[in-house]
Protein backbone atom coordinates (compact mmCIF):
# COMPACT_ATOMS: atom_id res chain seq x y z
CA UNK A 1 0.00 0.00 0.00
CA UNK A 2 1.25 3.17 -0.69
CA UNK A 3 -1.19 5.76 0.58
CA UNK A 4 -5.18 4.83 1.19
CA UNK A 5 -6.20 7.63 -0.64
CA UNK A 6 -4.28 7.13 -3.55
CA UNK A 7 -6.73 6.39 -6.20
CA UNK A 8 -9.40 8.25 -5.02
CA UNK A 9 -6.82 11.71 -5.11
CA UNK A 10 -5.57 10.70 -8.76
CA UNK A 11 -9.27 10.78 -9.92
CA UNK A 12 -10.09 13.70 -8.28
CA UNK A 13 -7.22 15.53 -9.34
CA UNK A 14 -7.90 14.94 -12.90
CA UNK A 15 -11.33 15.63 -12.06
CA UNK A 16 -10.24 18.88 -11.23
CA UNK A 17 -7.90 19.61 -13.94
CA UNK A 18 -10.24 18.58 -16.75
CA UNK A 19 -13.04 21.16 -15.67
CA UNK A 20 -14.83 22.88 -12.73
CA UNK A 21 -16.74 20.87 -10.57
CA UNK A 22 -20.53 21.03 -10.84
CA UNK A 23 -22.46 21.20 -7.54
CA UNK A 24 -22.89 17.64 -6.89
CA UNK A 25 -19.07 16.93 -7.46
CA UNK A 26 -18.29 19.63 -5.39
CA UNK A 27 -20.11 18.26 -2.46
CA UNK A 28 -18.78 14.74 -3.39
CA UNK A 29 -15.28 16.17 -3.26
CA UNK A 30 -16.07 18.31 0.26
CA UNK A 31 -17.26 15.24 1.51
CA UNK A 32 -14.42 13.12 1.05
CA UNK A 33 -12.07 15.33 2.06
CA UNK A 34 -13.80 15.73 5.31
CA UNK A 35 -13.39 11.71 6.31
CA UNK A 36 -9.37 12.50 6.36
CA UNK A 37 -7.25 14.92 7.03
CA UNK A 38 -5.21 13.09 4.96
CA UNK A 39 -7.03 13.44 1.98
CA UNK A 40 -6.00 16.98 1.44
CA UNK A 41 -2.38 15.80 1.53
CA UNK A 42 -3.29 13.06 -1.37
CA UNK A 43 -4.85 15.37 -3.45
CA UNK A 44 -1.99 18.14 -2.98
CA UNK A 45 0.63 15.44 -4.41
CA UNK A 46 -1.78 14.13 -6.72
CA UNK A 47 -2.22 17.66 -8.45
CA UNK A 48 1.28 18.60 -8.22
CA UNK A 49 2.51 15.27 -9.75
CA UNK A 50 0.22 16.46 -12.60
CA UNK A 51 1.83 19.97 -12.65
CA UNK B 1 -7.27 23.68 3.10
CA UNK B 2 -7.79 26.56 5.46
CA UNK B 3 -7.58 29.49 3.05
CA UNK B 4 -10.19 27.77 0.67
CA UNK B 5 -12.87 26.72 3.07
CA UNK B 6 -15.57 24.72 1.10
CA UNK B 7 -14.98 26.31 -2.30
CA UNK B 8 -12.88 24.29 -4.16
CA UNK B 9 -15.18 24.56 -7.28
CA UNK B 10 -12.71 26.90 -8.70
CA UNK B 11 -8.96 26.37 -7.87
CA UNK B 12 -8.01 29.81 -6.68
CA UNK B 13 -4.64 31.35 -7.60
CA UNK B 14 -2.94 30.88 -4.45
CA UNK B 15 -3.82 26.96 -4.23
CA UNK B 16 -2.75 26.90 -8.02
CA UNK B 17 0.57 28.71 -7.37
CA UNK B 18 0.99 26.05 -4.06
CA UNK B 19 0.16 22.89 -6.41
CA UNK B 20 2.80 24.27 -9.41
CA UNK B 21 5.46 25.01 -6.71
CA UNK B 22 5.04 21.42 -4.48
CA UNK B 23 4.99 19.97 -8.28
CA UNK B 24 8.61 21.37 -9.19
CA UNK B 25 10.07 21.79 -5.15
CA UNK B 26 8.51 18.48 -3.16
CA UNK B 27 7.83 16.13 -5.68
CA UNK B 28 10.95 15.61 -6.91
CA UNK B 29 12.67 15.35 -3.57
CA UNK B 30 10.26 12.32 -2.20
CA UNK B 31 11.95 9.15 -3.83
CA UNK B 32 15.44 10.45 -2.37
CA UNK B 33 13.50 11.48 1.08
CA UNK B 34 11.99 7.58 0.98
CA UNK B 35 15.13 5.98 0.06
CA UNK B 36 16.68 7.54 3.26
CA UNK B 37 13.96 6.51 5.24
CA UNK B 38 14.52 2.59 3.77
CA UNK B 39 18.18 2.99 4.15
CA UNK B 40 17.46 3.77 7.98
CA UNK B 41 15.15 0.37 8.06
CA UNK B 42 11.81 2.81 8.59
CA UNK B 43 9.30 0.25 7.84
CA UNK B 44 7.88 1.26 4.21
CA UNK B 45 4.03 1.78 5.76
CA UNK B 46 5.91 4.65 8.13
CA UNK B 47 7.52 5.95 5.70
CA UNK B 48 4.55 6.62 3.15
CA UNK B 49 2.65 7.54 6.49
CA UNK B 50 5.74 10.10 6.95
CA UNK B 51 5.78 10.88 3.42
CA UNK B 52 2.06 11.92 3.58
CA UNK B 53 1.66 13.58 7.04
CA UNK B 54 4.32 16.34 4.92
CA UNK B 55 2.18 16.71 2.47
CA UNK B 56 -0.35 16.90 4.55
CA UNK B 57 0.96 19.45 6.45
CA UNK B 58 1.76 21.29 3.33
CA UNK B 59 -1.80 21.14 2.18
CA UNK B 60 -2.72 23.64 4.87
CA UNK B 61 -0.77 26.29 3.92
CA UNK B 62 -2.23 29.49 2.70
CA UNK B 63 1.38 30.47 0.84
CA UNK B 64 4.27 28.87 0.28
CA UNK B 65 6.32 31.81 -0.06
CA UNK B 66 8.17 31.68 2.99
CA UNK B 67 9.71 28.27 2.31
CA UNK B 68 13.29 29.26 1.06
CA UNK B 69 14.11 25.54 0.12
CA UNK B 70 11.54 23.08 -0.54
CA UNK B 71 13.70 19.94 -0.09
CA UNK B 72 15.03 21.46 3.26
CA UNK B 73 11.45 22.15 3.83
CA UNK B 74 10.28 18.56 3.44
CA UNK B 75 12.92 16.80 4.92
CA UNK B 76 12.99 18.58 7.90
CA UNK B 77 9.29 18.26 8.15
CA UNK B 78 9.84 14.31 7.09
CA UNK B 79 12.90 14.17 10.31
CA UNK B 80 10.32 16.04 13.00
CA UNK B 81 7.25 13.37 11.89
CA UNK B 82 9.90 10.66 12.31
CA UNK B 83 11.24 11.74 15.75
CA UNK B 84 7.40 12.56 17.06
CA UNK B 85 6.98 8.17 16.23
CA UNK B 86 10.04 7.36 18.10
CA UNK B 87 9.19 9.02 21.02
CA UNK B 88 5.65 8.07 20.68
CA UNK B 89 7.16 4.39 20.29
CA UNK B 90 5.58 4.04 16.95
CA UNK B 91 8.50 2.74 15.48
CA UNK B 92 10.45 0.23 17.19
CA UNK B 93 13.90 -0.10 15.05
CA UNK B 94 16.07 2.70 15.18
CA UNK B 95 19.73 2.32 15.47
CA UNK B 96 20.70 5.57 16.71
CA UNK B 97 19.63 9.25 16.02
CA UNK B 98 22.58 9.44 14.19
CA UNK B 99 20.41 8.23 11.56
CA UNK B 100 18.00 10.79 12.40
CA UNK B 101 20.83 13.34 11.91
CA UNK B 102 21.50 12.04 8.38
CA UNK B 103 18.17 12.94 7.32
CA UNK B 104 19.48 16.83 8.49
CA UNK B 105 22.16 16.60 6.81
CA UNK B 106 20.56 15.44 3.49
CA UNK B 107 18.04 18.27 3.16
CA UNK B 108 21.09 21.06 3.26
CA UNK B 109 20.46 23.65 0.41
CA UNK B 110 21.12 22.25 -2.89
CA UNK B 111 24.26 21.95 -4.32
CA UNK B 112 25.06 21.28 -8.17
CA UNK B 113 24.75 17.70 -7.49
CA UNK B 114 21.51 17.80 -5.65
CA UNK B 115 19.91 20.14 -8.28
CA UNK B 116 20.74 17.46 -11.20
CA UNK B 117 19.02 14.59 -8.86
CA UNK B 118 16.32 16.85 -8.87
CA UNK B 119 16.52 17.53 -12.87
CA UNK B 120 16.80 13.52 -12.98
CA UNK B 121 13.67 13.08 -10.82
CA UNK B 122 11.62 15.21 -13.78
CA UNK B 123 13.68 13.55 -16.60
CA UNK B 124 12.28 10.30 -14.54
CA UNK B 125 8.66 11.70 -14.72
CA UNK B 126 8.97 12.37 -18.38
CA UNK B 127 9.92 8.93 -18.55
CA UNK B 128 7.24 7.57 -16.24
CA UNK B 129 4.81 9.34 -18.82
CA UNK B 130 6.91 8.13 -22.02
CA UNK B 131 6.38 3.91 -20.21
CA UNK B 132 2.66 4.40 -19.34
CA UNK B 133 0.14 2.43 -21.56
CA UNK B 134 -0.36 3.69 -25.19
CA UNK B 135 -3.97 4.96 -24.49
CA UNK B 136 -2.76 6.61 -21.09
CA UNK B 137 0.79 8.06 -22.64
CA UNK B 138 -1.15 9.43 -25.81
CA UNK B 139 -4.37 11.33 -23.29
CA UNK B 140 -1.10 13.02 -20.94
CA UNK B 141 0.81 13.82 -23.90
CA UNK B 142 -2.41 15.86 -25.53
CA UNK B 143 -3.40 16.98 -22.15
CA UNK B 144 -0.25 18.26 -20.64
CA UNK B 145 2.53 18.90 -23.29
CA UNK B 146 -0.81 19.94 -26.13
CA UNK B 147 -2.98 21.38 -23.10
CA UNK B 148 -5.48 19.99 -25.55
CA UNK B 149 -9.01 19.86 -23.76
CA UNK B 150 -10.38 16.51 -21.94
CA UNK B 151 -13.54 17.30 -24.26
CA UNK B 152 -11.84 17.66 -27.22
CA UNK B 153 -9.13 14.84 -26.61
CA UNK B 154 -12.29 12.84 -26.20
CA UNK B 155 -13.85 14.33 -29.65
CA UNK B 156 -10.62 13.82 -31.29
CA UNK B 157 -9.93 10.01 -30.10
CA UNK B 158 -13.26 8.47 -30.63
CA UNK B 159 -13.79 8.34 -27.09
CA UNK B 160 -16.65 9.00 -23.88
CA UNK B 161 -15.38 11.47 -21.89
CA UNK B 162 -15.75 9.66 -19.08
CA UNK B 163 -13.14 7.25 -20.63
CA UNK B 164 -10.62 10.13 -21.02
CA UNK B 165 -10.91 10.68 -17.64
CA UNK B 166 -10.63 6.99 -16.17
CA UNK B 167 -7.21 6.16 -18.22
CA UNK B 168 -5.99 9.77 -17.38
CA UNK B 169 -6.54 8.84 -13.79
CA UNK B 170 -4.96 5.56 -14.51
CA UNK B 171 -2.41 6.65 -15.86
CA UNK B 172 -1.79 9.31 -12.96
CA UNK B 173 -1.54 6.64 -10.15
CA UNK B 174 0.96 4.50 -12.42
CA UNK B 175 3.04 7.65 -12.08
CA UNK B 176 2.12 8.23 -8.34
CA UNK B 177 3.31 4.44 -7.52
CA UNK B 178 6.40 4.61 -9.40
CA UNK B 179 6.83 7.60 -7.61
CA UNK B 180 7.17 6.34 -4.16
CA UNK B 181 9.03 3.36 -5.11
CA UNK B 182 12.95 4.05 -4.86
CA UNK B 183 14.58 5.84 -7.62
CA UNK B 184 15.87 2.94 -9.54
CA UNK B 185 16.12 4.47 -12.95
CA UNK B 186 14.83 2.57 -16.01
CA UNK B 187 12.97 0.38 -13.50
CA UNK B 188 10.61 2.59 -12.54
CA UNK B 189 9.24 3.05 -15.63
CA UNK B 190 5.56 0.69 -15.81
CA UNK B 191 5.40 -1.28 -19.06
CA UNK B 192 2.63 -0.90 -21.28
CA UNK B 193 0.55 -2.67 -19.23
CA UNK B 194 0.82 -0.63 -15.93
CA UNK B 195 3.26 -3.18 -14.39
CA UNK B 196 7.02 -2.45 -12.82
CA UNK B 197 9.99 -3.56 -14.42
CA UNK B 198 11.07 -5.56 -11.68
CA UNK B 199 7.58 -7.08 -11.62
CA UNK B 200 7.97 -8.12 -15.27
CA UNK B 201 11.48 -10.02 -13.92
CA UNK B 202 10.17 -11.61 -11.30
CA UNK B 203 11.49 -9.74 -8.98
Amino acid sequence: MVFDSEDAAALWAIRRDAAELDAAAQSELDAWLAVDERHAGALLRAEAALA
Amino acid sequence: MSSEGSDHTKLSQSRREIITWVGSNIVPHEGDLRSRLRRMAVPEDEISDIVQDAYVKIAKLDSVTHIRNGRSYFFTTARTMLLDRIRRERIVRIDSMTEIEALRLADDDPGPERRVSARLELERVRRLIDGLPERCREIFELRRVEGVSQREIAARLGLPEHIVEAQAARGLKLILKALAREARSDEDAPGKNGERASDRHGI
